[in-house]
């Protein structure tokens, strides 16, 4: 399997390919599916040539545009490295994100750290209507923390998508390989608790099928998962899920999503509820509440976490967005966590995306009071 | 004689044709767009000028000087043709006869009234409601005056069109007050002291529980002048961490009041304001003695500052506030939803 990734690794690197997150804030623009600007439903993986021109007109600024530079001329330059499409089959991308991470800002122990959070390399081969696609996604993962001191070998570079998709009729369509789980809102931040405690972070795909459907006020996905081949048989997730929105008006869905999966060792029980909406323009608000439930399966020990994420984007002006995000996680034992902070993100220029946030935590405990912790990220993400 | 006639004649022929080259230089300045020039050369040869004679080269410095948005001097030059070339006429503005209205005096009286109504729209946002009334009454009065000429010209309507549009925008910067109701999950740190009567250390206090309350806002399209005040009650948890003295208690009724005054703007998207308010934070907690300990600083009444971000989606506003208490430790937060009465 090893010698499988290094393959798919070596072949796309040479053919400069890549992957981009989710915003699905964009519904401030008018944008309910993720399917208008992503070629996978669900929201993960690479932008489609819509997706492409949209990020570098609607979505970023016109900074370093003369007024004569019309947004058709922008849009036709937002191609792999600045250019065009020149054929209709195939779409390479790349993808990158840094993180500056202060832990404890403005504290005594405050601690620096630069993490290259993301080197994505993608390829897209597709027909010319995009009903047919290829995309694999093979990319660059630090070492997580809590793995940096294990005997253990790891990954470094991980196969992150691979799969097939066949639009097969109008709304319809099918995917096979390896993807995201179908559940909940695919917000970018990897590290909220309705992604971390639901085992739903940027690592977590899993090899499967998954059917889409959508309408003009209907979006459905449903999901078979095998579990990541890469990963021990005993440890593979294996399991289903489903997502289901109703558009509301051409601003706001509201939806569910359901997961049950387990392995050798644990059995995962999830839901949510859903909600994003666009306020005026280009602003936009989505909220997810969401029940997680993990059960033993040696010990039959359960345990039921709740968590809260609302995000709220704020449209100052084309490419920049003021947010606040707001996160509630009620854990097994009692004790809770509220996670707040404000933050600007913004798209001074197409490819480019700098956001700089505080993250404020606080512990809500039954037995003792922790003062908070504040933390600044600084990101930067490029795509080519 | 023959030869005084004609040069008489002469003189009037080139004073003539002076005039005229100097019409043509003008309006192809226009043309040009080059208004600065065209002011310039007119202030020069003004005194020579008079309204009636050189009424075309007056109306190309009123055009140049509405463009230029000096809007009451190109009224006053209006006004001033008006009264040279059709003072005989003005007598039958009153008169309930129909009369027919030399064209060129319609276009005076109709060019007036447009830019008293461009005057109006240019008038500073602070610009009195007073001195307000006193530019529309006298464009309504043009607005008559044009009507009268002409019933059956469009622009009369599309002049009267855009003043009401303006009008309209102008209703929307008046401020309107309302009232609300909201409730909120608010919380904050704060440290108080905690003494055995020769030893102090500090208890950090982690409060967080709901605020039932109302306000007032004075709004217009773009800014929201708001007042509130809740009633909180929630519970803290209070440790100390490392210190001489073992203090805890979890579960501590505390209840108290948060007061708000403050402004947002509505500039970046009408329905999402953003602001910053004062804040005056009042709380009272049941902590135990404990039998041995003395405990200061529990009940205080401090000020602060939070900013705030409100969505409104029809009658109810969602709120997300963060800010600092002085002398707490760390930030308030609260997140609310209002009802809009």
């Amino acid at each position: 399997m090893k010698n499988y990734i290094r393959i798919v690794s070596i072949l796309s690197l040479t053919l400069f390919s890549s992957e981009s997150l989710p915003y699905p804030h964009f519904v401030g623009l008018g944008y309910t599916s993720c399917l208008t600007c992503h070629y996978n439903p669900f929201g993960s993986g690479p932008l489609n040539d819509y997706g492409r021109a949209l990020s570098a007109t609607a979505v970023s600024a016109r900074t370093f545009y003369s007024d004569d530079f019309s947004e058709e001329e922008i849009a036709n330059k937002s191609g792999f490295f600045f250019t065009a499409p020149k054929n209709n089959f195939f779409r390479p991308s790349l993808d990158y994100r840094g993180l500056l991470l202060k832990r404890n800002f403005g504290e005594e122990n405050t601690e620096t750290e630069f993490i290259n959070m993301m080197l994505d390399l993608n390829l897209v081969l597709k027909n010319a209507t995009n009903s047919l696609i290829f995309s694999s996604t093979v990319g660059y993962a630090p070492v997580p923390i809590s793995l940096k001191d294990s005997d253990d070998e790891v990954e470094e570079y991980r196969l992150r998508e691979l799969y097939l998709g066949w639009r097969m009729f109008d709304g319809f369509g099918v995917y096979v390989g390896l993807m995201d789980k179908i559940y909940g809102l695919r917000i970018a931040e990897h590290t909220a608790y309705s992604r971390s405690i639901t085992n739903l972070t940027h690592n977590d795909q899993s090899y499967g099928i998954q059917l889409h459907y959508n309408s003009s006020n209907f979006e459905i996905g449903a999901g078979y998962f095998i579990g990541n081949l890469v990963q021990e048989e005993n440890l593979r997730q294996v399991g289903a899920s489903i997502k289901a929105d109703y558009v509301l008006s051409h601003k706001s869905t509201i939806g569910v999503s359901a997961l049950s999966s387990q392995n050798e060792f644990l059995e995962n029980y999830m839901g949510a509820f859903h909600f994003k909406t666009a306020v005026g323009k280009g602003s936009a608000f989505m909220t997810e509440y969401g029940t997680v439930n993990k059960k033993n399966v040696s010990t039959s020990e359960e345990t039921q976490e709740n968590y809260l994420l609302s995000q709220a984007y704020l449209k100052l002006s084309r490419g920049t967005y003021l947010l606040n995000s707001v996160e509630h996680l009620k854990e097994n034992q009692g004790d809770s966590r509220l996670r707040f902070g404000p933050g600007l993100q913004l798209f001074p220029i197409q490819r480019l995306e700098l956001r700089f946030e505080f993250y404020n935590t606080r512990y809500l405990s039954d037995s003792t009071s922790t003062e908070d912790s504040l933390d600044f990220l600084g990101q930067a993400h490029l795509w080519f | 004689m023959v030869l005084k006639c004609f040069l008489s004649l002469y003189l009037l022929f080139a004073y003539t044709v002076t005039k005229a080259n100097t019409y043509s230089e003008l309006d192809l300045k226009y043309k040009l767009r080059d208004f600065d020039s065209i002011l310039e050369e007119i202030d020069d040869i003004e005194e020579d000028l008079d309204y009636k004679q050189n009424a075309k080269i007056f109306e190309l410095k009123a055009l140049a000087l509405e463009e230029k948005k000096n809007f009451p001097e190109a009224i006053r030059i209006y006004q001033k043709l008006i009264k040279a070339n059709y003072s005989k006429y003005i007598r039958y503005l009153k008169s309930k006869k129909e009369f027919k209205f030399p064209k060129r005096m319609f276009f005076y009286y109709l060019k007036t009234a447009e830019l008293f109504v461009d005057y109006y729209i240019d008038l500073p946002e602070s610009y009195s409601l007073s001195k307000r009334r006193g530019v529309r009454k006298k464009i309504r009065s043009y607005l008559a005056v044009v009507k009268k000429m002409d019933e059956t010209n469009d622009s009369v309507a599309k002049v009267f069109d855009r003043m009401k549009q303006f009008d309209t925008h102008l209703r929307s910067l008046e401020y309107n007050r309302s009232y609300f109701v909201y409730t909120s999950i608010v919380s904050w740190q704060n440290f108080f002291k905690v003494s055995d009567g020769t030893r102090e250390a500090k208890v950090l206090s982690t409060v967080i529980g709901n605020c039932l309350g109302g306000g007032a806002s004075w709004s217009n399209i773009k800014y929201d002048w708001v007042m509130q005040g809740c009633y909180f009650s929630g519970k803290s948890t209070a440790t100390t961490e490392n210190q001489a003295i073992t203090y805890e208690q979890a579960q501590v009724p505390v209840s108290g009041f948060l007061a708000e005054a403050g402004w947002m703007t509505k500039s970046f998207a009408e329905d999402v304001s953003l602001g910053i308010f004062l804040d005056i934070l009042s709380q009272r907690g049941e902590w135990d003695t404990k039998g041995s300990f003395e405990l200061s600083e529990t009940d205080y009444t401090r000020a602060g500052y939070t900013l705030k971000t409100k969505w409104d989606v029809s009658s109810f506003s969602f709120l997300i506030s963060a800010g600092r208490i002085f002398k707490n430790q760390s930030y308030l937060f609260q997140l609310q939803t209002s009802y809009n009465f």
